[in-house]
């Protein structure tokens, strides 16, 4: 017999317990209809992405089916009837996964939404962070986070002031090496060679 | 996404990517798998065309078909605003 996937959401207003009697009494009902429930998943009260009848979140339940087809439009038919069943999505399957879908890896009732904000954090941010305490442990050990920023730019500074005076050295060698060069250039090439030499 | 492409041969040469749904630990599609199908929408929603993604065209379908059923399930949004 073919294997179907039938995904429903329930309403948001409706408890728990209410959501297992409805997901009992349509288990019970694709038994009558000659089916067998191979899987059984409540995902949890999960925020829709997107409002359905002025609901924001909804109780899915996954079901794994084996059965005829007759037994699936008769659950379908049900579901259609029942005003508590916001949507209902069957699917063909070639085989039922076994052990828990990826919904239920992630943890129960956990929201979508939740994992998205997630995202950037999970990025550069935190290893940013870290990258800094590293450099302030070398740094200062004992201050404090706000010192830190502190002793950090006033690292930088020290930084960049000597990265100035290197600069400003650099400059004066270079004008001392143009220099002689100037003079070289009009004298023969045996005073450069000494010169030169003197240099290093 | 065989064939070469058509930069190849001018001076700049493009690395050809290969599909991420083939191969060995290639991950399944799966209508709920909203983490992954993801990957493959835009900031706004839409699904990415494949020869941004390199996904080949069999699992493009595949792919599209998926986010459609996530969508309809609320599990991933028709829009993003």
């Amino acid at each position: 017999m073919p294997l179907y996937e039938s995904v429903f959401i329930a309403r948001q207003d409706i408890s728990a317990p209410q959501v297992d009697s409805l997901t009992e009494e349509l288990t019970k009902l694709i038994e009558e209809q000659g089916a067998k429930v191979v899987k059984m998943e409540y995902w949890g009260l999960r925020s829709l992405a997107y409002k359905i009848r002025k609901n924001r979140k909804g109780h899915y339940v996954l079901y794994g089916i084996d059965g005829p087809s007759s037994a699936i439009l008769e659950m379908e038919r049900r579901m259609r009837l029942n005003e508590d069943v916001l949507r209902y999505l069957t699917v063909k399957v070639d085989e039922i996964e076994e052990g828990p879908s990826v919904m239920m890896q992630r943890g129960p009732g956990r929201d979508d939404r939740p994992g998205r904000d997630n995202r950037p954090g999970r990025d550069d941010r935190p290893r940013r962070d870290g990258g800094h305490g590293r450099h302030n442990r070398e740094d200062a050990p004992q201050a404090d986070t706000g010192t830190d920023a502190v002793a950090e730019k006033a690292d930088s500074g020290a930084v960049a002031a000597k990265a100035d005076t290197d600069a400003v050295a650099a400059k004066t060698d270079t004008d001392k090496d143009a220099e002689p060069a100037k003079t070289s250039t009009g004298d023969d090439t045996d005073t450069t060679k000494t010169t030169d030499g003197g240099e290093t | 996404m065989r064939a070469p492409q058509g930069g190849a041969k001018r001076s700049f040469f493009r690395r050809r990517k290969s599909c991420p749904f083939s191969g060995k630990d290639a991950p399944k599609i799966d209508y709920k798998d909203v983490r992954l199908l993801q990957r493959f929408t835009s900031e706004r929603g839409k699904i990415v065309p494949s020869r941004i993604t390199a996904v080949s065209s069999k699992k493009q379908h595949e792919l599209a078909r998926a986010i459609k059923r996530a969508r309809y399930l609320a599990l991933m949004p028709y829009v993003l605003k």
